[in-house]
């Protein structure tokens, strides 16, 4: 698991998904490339300016709103003035004001002498939070690389892994013609964000790429066009391609019997940066078309999460069948 | 498992001609072969993996091998680096 490097208050101010800002710089605009945010999580900074300094941590973004402008009015004009220096002075990188709200013009003096950038949104609190935070996630949550193919099925992201050479890039391009799209083949980046779970994108510099042994590589865009591929998608299961051996023909049987005693959509789960996803694991065979054997797991999960469960209905009846069927032919025998 | 440090010597760096030959020689083994720099560990089976490395001259990569076959696969993968993939220079 790797830590992200820290990144810019410029490259936050001017990230596209956070255009709707419309973020106004009022002070420190000189070191909006050189202050360093480190930490994904925002501080609201209330406690900090009621005078408790203690939990501002350096690295961290902090966003103000109406209570605090409201709780620091009810200070005299010194005390306010004091609080705000002190909070600017902690070796944070960055204010967000909310709501258009200002500070007095002294704060904004102090924020220019100490290069801390101060930046004003006509946003509603909440949702500067809100945003922020996804965005901060985004760039700075710990991350995984993982070998395998990342694709999109029915809007569930598909992790499919295998060793080399054993199909997840043909398995790749058989769901591309099926409709579905690809994010990520060979190298496959995986964050474990709060708000959006395990998310997938592909390496930077492999974005729609996809090698295919004996043609060569495929800018999968080119070919099938903008839909066939994606830049993200939540990583809602995992597809282990398989040789078919000895040892997965007694893996085969070992997960029948499971699920005959005790019915379940999947038979097992991976741990992916601390979450469980489930996991199918696949033979790959002669005569086994791959890619629709992905497609029906895909639509597993898909029941499953609607409450709808294959086998455990019907393994059920069968078993109270057969139950009832025992009773019968003893009866039927006993006359 | 083994593990070793090789450093690339020659003029060009992993570029996409020797990052083919990585992969071409690691698919004749059965082991595991991972191939990483400081940041990144890849596939030594898998070619856009490898390209993304792009390690430049002067630089190390790690090498992992792992599997039967792990003796043969490392002592081939450090010769091909040794002889900066078949280059002059």
């Amino acid at each position: 698991m790797k830590r992200p490097d820290p990144i810019t208050v410029r490259h936050l101010l001017e990230a596209p998904c956070l255009g709707a800002q419309r973020f106004q710089v009022l002070a420190g605009e000189a070191s909006l490339d050189s202050q360093l945010i480190t930490n994904p999580r925002i501080q609201k900074p209330g406690l900090a300016l009621a005078g408790y300094f203690a939990y501002i941590k350096p690295g961290r973004v902090q966003i103000v709103g109406a209570s605090e402008y409201d709780y620091l009015g009810t200070l005299d004009r010194a005390e306010m003035v004091d609080r705000w220096f002190h909070l600017v002075d902690s070796g944070i990188p960055l204010v967000i004001s909310a709501k258009g709200l200002v500070p007095p013009a002294e704060v904004l003096e102090r924020c220019d002498e100490l290069d801390v950038p101060f930046v004003v949104t006509q946003s509603a609190t909440s949702v500067t939070i809100s945003k922020v935070s996804l965005f901060l996630e985004r760039e700075l949550a710990p991350y995984l690389q993982l070998h395998g193919v990342l694709m999109d099925v029915f809007s569930l992201g598909t992790l499919i892994v295998g060793d080399a050479g054993i199909g997840k890039s043909e398995c790749a391009l058989d769901l591309v013609h099926r409709g579905h799209r690809l994010v990520a083949d060979d190298i496959v980046v995986v964050r474990h964000t709060h708000g959006e779970g395990l998310v997938g994108t592909p390496h930077p510099r492999l974005e729609n790429f996809l090698e295919l042994r004996g043609v060569g590589i495929i800018d999968v865009r080119k070919h099938f066009g903008m839909t066939a591929t994606t830049p993200s998608v939540r990583i809602s299961l995992m597809i282990r391609l398989v040789k078919l051996s000895d040892e997965t023909r007694a893996m085969e049987r070992r997960w029948r019997e499971q699920l005959m005693t005790n019915p379940a959509p999947w038979t097992s789960t991976h741990d992916i940066l601390g979450m469980e996803v489930p996991l199918f694991t696949m033979a790959v065979a002669p005569g086994r078309d791959v890619a629709i054997m992905v497609e029906t797991a895909v639509t597993k999960c898909l029941l499953a999460n609607r409450g709808v469960d294959d086998e455990r209905a019907f393994i059920e009846s069968v078993n109270r069948r057969a139950e009832g069927m025992d009773s019968e032919e003893l009866s039927f025998d006993d006359l | 498992m083994r593990k070793a440090t090789i450093p690339v010597t020659n003029k060009l760096g992993l570029h996409a001609r020797a990052a083919a030959k990585v992969v071409h020689t690691a698919n004749q083994f059965d082991s595991d072969i991972m191939i990483g720099t400081d940041d990144e560990e890849v596939n030594a089976k898998s070619i856009l993996g490898l390209l993304t490395l792009a390690a430049t001259r002067g630089t190390s990569v790690t090498v992992r091998t792992d599997g039967d076959d792990e003796d043969d696969a490392m002592e081939a993968i450090v010769r091909l680096f040794e002889n900066r993939f078949g280059e002059d220079e």
